[in-house]
């Protein structure tokens, strides 16, 4: 009977989504967890990781659980399936206001994908509804989150081991993520309880997406070249920069210049931020100016353009962030723009970000004396992420504990930017190096490689593309009207 | 009206008597004994909580700017006072229709429910089923799918655009003020405007543009709660506080009622006395039937008042010098009660929220 419902597997494809045929690495997953195996999937930005998980349960019948890190992400992505025609979806997260949430918890049989954070599983009665129900497997989403060497560690990610420590019997876990190092990988594996898991690794490689490297020198020659090759260069693009004052500087200037552009960071409204996000997917805004707070979760298929304004932190931060180009499979380009400084520039983020050993001793002192984290932590001048990271491990450890892992993350991280460094500085294929760096190569050698290999921008789809419908202010009456699709008279 | 005249009218009501903090509270919201008092005493309910996400920088940019066009001053105290050029150009200024004591920052909740409304009708005319909602707020997800499902089984798409259509010509406003307005707005390939493309569209400033927002729409609301707008209203369900109090004053107000003295309420549940002493100040405020004889005597409270109307000041420290004999908590209720009094009389029964919208007209 297996071998009957695994042959159907195309036919489910295309009965649920309209897809005639899978993309690499989602069919193996998708066997993976249909014979039980826990499975540990890496599969490259853009490889369609939501199908993995929403496939499966058709066949399996039950519930599925995926339990997702970032509340944001949690909301786009129910919404996404929502809107792709998937009814019965629920996103349990500490958002809901006491009525809706227990009308999810009353009717949480009804429903075939339950989104949920970590802190929501520790909730005894949240818990015990869950365990009531049949679930066909459980997704832990963007599971780099979990590893504390992951570039975007969310200690509270590791709540989910204490859940799954609690289930009498457990289902099988699906770990997706697009990025993880070899020391990743087995974080999952045992912060997930994982039984010999299959491990479905695919190179994080995006032939279609076109790498180039240039060296502008400082800040002054970047703003230059942006200003003058970005409204000529394919688009939609984002492009990513360090601070929320360079994303609102350099897209008033684009703006000044006639593209179309707008910039996008935490320290804007959420309505705004909405607003970016809803008229860049509709096409009509070509670029978006944006600190790393866009991208995850947002899925818009023709992004042509990724352009990084600084040195991001890690291989992997990068892989993730070029990774928004081209989903469509389409030819797409990544450039980075490198200047002599940027490494240390990223050397002293990165370690802003994380806590030192003073600081977690000062930090552990101050919550002994009775003190909030929130407030010691502001006594110390800690970033919030440095903060949670703290919290936690002194949770775990104790100050002399938490303090030594902070001295070998730091290591860790100088190691992964001196690693950018090296390939932002290096010779011969870009997309060899970076490959290289999560001990992978090329599958085959591609028309577009990269700007060491030579590239033909002439040649590259939608060059200086003009959003089809820039924002205006319309007439009120107008506005209204086309709102609701009345024809003008 | 700009932001920096709104609140050189405020400053104007406070002429004299205040920090220039106490405006930049207001107009948050501030849920302080002093903030409190002071909307009461100088009547500014309409600014009261009229944008709860202000920010320093912006205030600070208008009042600065008030500072160099030489319409107010500071004194070496940090008194606020209005200028000549300053008090010409606030008695020339229009009366603001905010109705901040009202919606406190709710108006948001309306235009959310309405904005997620208009675009699933958007999609919905142009056959469209699935879309991203511009809102993920599952509450306002709710509301709206809940309104929108028991509307249109009598009612068509078209009945809405016409309630909007009626409502806003009736609201008085001018055509370019509803355009910004609607651009907020989103539909089927149309989003609505962030604030930064809605500035560079319309040539004004951001801050400006909010507070016109929500000035728009609380006149709006209004429209739409006193004429016939069945379908609008829906979307204006619950917006005003059942209780003016804050949660803290609430509880604090639940013991007083069961009898618990000041002080008892204090060790009971762990907070200063100060505290407490704010919390009945706030509801002293609130409520038209607050036994002030019991902290002070009618003849003394009404020595105070005289005087306090004789000197025409607000001023704690001035009337703590005229009667040292007072606490400033006395002094402080007093004047909570002079506030109501001046403002409405002796008739006031009920409903805070009635109150502040009557004086906002006067």
């Amino acid at each position: 009977m297996e071998t009957n419902v695994q042959g159907n597997l195309t036919g489910l494809l295309k009965r649920i989504t309209g897809h005639e045929a899978f993309r690499p690495g989602q069919e193996e997953v998708i066997r993976s967890v249909l014979a039980g195996r826990d499975t540990i999937a890496v599969l490259p930005t853009g490889a369609g990781k939501t199908l993995c998980y929403r496939l499966p349960v058709h066949l399996t019948g039950g519930t599925v659980l995926i339990v997702s890190p970032l509340l944001s992400l949690m909301e786009d992505q129910a919404a996404r399936m929502k809107s792709e025609g998937e009814k019965s979806v629920a996103a349990l997260n500490s958002f809901l206001t006491p009525a809706e949430r227990s009308f999810i918890l009353q009717n949480l049989g009804s429903y075939r994908y339950i989104f949920t954070s970590p802190e929501m599983l520790l909730q005894r009665h949240v818990s015990a509804r869950l365990k009531e129900l049949r679930i066909a497997y459980i997704v832990a989403d963007e599971a780099h989150c979990i590893s504390q060497w992951g570039f975007d560690f969310r200690p509270d990610y590791l709540r989910l081991r204490e859940w799954l420590e609690g289930l009498e019997t457990r289902p099988p876990v699906m770990a997706l993520t697009a990025t993880a190092s070899a020391r990743t990988i087995e974080d999952i594996e045992d912060y997930l309880m994982m039984d010999h898991p299959a491990k479905l690794i695919y190179p994080p490689d995006r032939p279609n997406i076109a790498l180039r490297i240039i060296r502008p020198g400082g800040r002054q020659e970047k703003t230059e070249w942006i200003l003058r090759e970005v409204p000529a260069s394919p688009a939609p693009g984002i492009l990513y920069v360090q601070s929320r004052k360079r994303a609102e500087e350099l897209s008033e200037m684009l703006r000044a210049r006639g593209t179309s552009a707008a910039a996008f960071h935490a320290g804007m409204e959420k309505e705004d931020r909405m607003l970016v996000q809803q008229q860049y997917l509709n096409g009509e805004l070509d670029w978006i100016c944006a600190t790393n707070a866009f991208g995850m979760g947002i899925d818009k298929p023709d992004v042509r353009h990724v352009i990084h304004d600084q040195l991001p932190s890690s291989a992997a931060q990068y892989i993730q962030e070029i990774g928004r180009a081209g989903r469509d499979g389409n030819q797409s380009l990544a450039t980075l723009l490198y200047g002599e400084q940027d490494g240390e520039t990223a050397m002293f983020i990165a370690l802003d970000s994380l806590p030192d050993p003073v600081s977690i001793r000062f930090l552990a002192e101050r919550m002994r004396e009775g003190g909030t984290p929130a407030h010691a932590g502001e006594e110390a001048g800690l970033s919030e992420t440095a903060l949670r990271v703290a919290d936690y491990w002194i949770g775990t450890d104790g100050a002399e504990g938490a303090a030594l892992r902070m001295e070998a993350l730091a290591a860790e991280k100088r190691g992964e930017i001196s690693a950018m460094v090296r390939f932002a500085e290096g010779e011969g294929c870009i997309r060899e190096r970076l490959l290289a760096l999560f001990g992978a190569r090329p599958a085959g050698k591609t028309a577009q490689c990269c700007s060491s290999c030579g590239l033909r921008l002439d040649e590259m789809p939608a060059a200086g593309r003009q959003a089809q419908r820039a924002p205006v202010l319309n007439g009120w009456k107008e506005r209204i009207n086309l709102l609701f699709n009345v024809p003008p008279l | 009206m700009s932001f920096e005249d709104i609140l050189l009218t405020i400053i104007s009501r406070m002429d004299g008597e205040r920090y220039k903090h106490a405006a930049f509270h207001l107009m948050k919201g501030k849920r302080s004994g002093q903030t409190l008092q002071d909307t009461e005493y100088y009547g500014l309910h309409p600014f009261f909580g009229m944008l709860p996400s202000l920010s320093g920088t912006d205030f600070d940019r208008a009042y600065n700017g008030l500072l160099e066009k030489g319409r107010i001053s500071e004194s070496p105290e940090g008194i606020v006072r209005l200028t000549m050029a300053g008090n010409e150009r606030a008695r020339a200024l229009p009366d603001s229709r905010l109705n901040g004591w009202v919606y406190r920052g709710k108006e948001q909740v309306f235009f959310s429910r309405l904005s997620l409304a208009v675009q699933s009708l958007s999609h919905l005319m142009s056959g469209i089923r699935g879309f991203l909602p511009v809102t993920n707020d599952p509450a306002i997800q709710q509301d709206v799918r809940r309104h929108l499902l028991a509307a249109l089984k009598t009612r068509s798409p078209d009945d809405f655009r016409m309630e909007m259509t009626h409502s806003l010509e009736q609201s008085g406003m001018d055509g370019e003020r509803l355009s910004r307005l609607v651009a907020r707005l989103s539909g089927n390939g149309l989003t609505g405007l962030t604030w930064t493309q809605l500035s560079e569209l319309s040539g004004l400033e951001v801050i400006d543009l909010k507070a016109e927002f929500v000035e728009s729409l609380h006149i709006w609301l209004q429209v739409i709660e006193n004429g016939r707008y069945p379908l609008l209203s829906g979307f204006a369900e619950g917006l005003r506080p059942s209780s003016p109090l804050t949660g803290s004053a609430r509880k604090t107000e639940e013991l007083y009622r069961k009898g618990v003295t000041l002080e008892e309420i204090a060790a009971r549940r762990g907070l200063k006395i100060s505290t407490i002493e704010d919390h009945f100040i706030e509801i002293a405020i609130n409520d038209p039937v607050f036994p002030l004889g019991r902290f002070v005597s009618d003849d003394c409270a009404e020595t105070v008042m005289a005087e306090m109307n004789r000197l025409a000041t607000r001023k704690l420290s001035l009337l703590k010098k005229k009667f040292p004999e007072l606490s400033y908590f006395q002094l402080r209720l007093i004047m909570a009660r002079a506030g109501k009094e001046e403002s409405d009389g002796n008739e006031r029964t009920g409903e805070s929220d009635r109150a502040a919208e009557a004086d906002h007209r006067a």
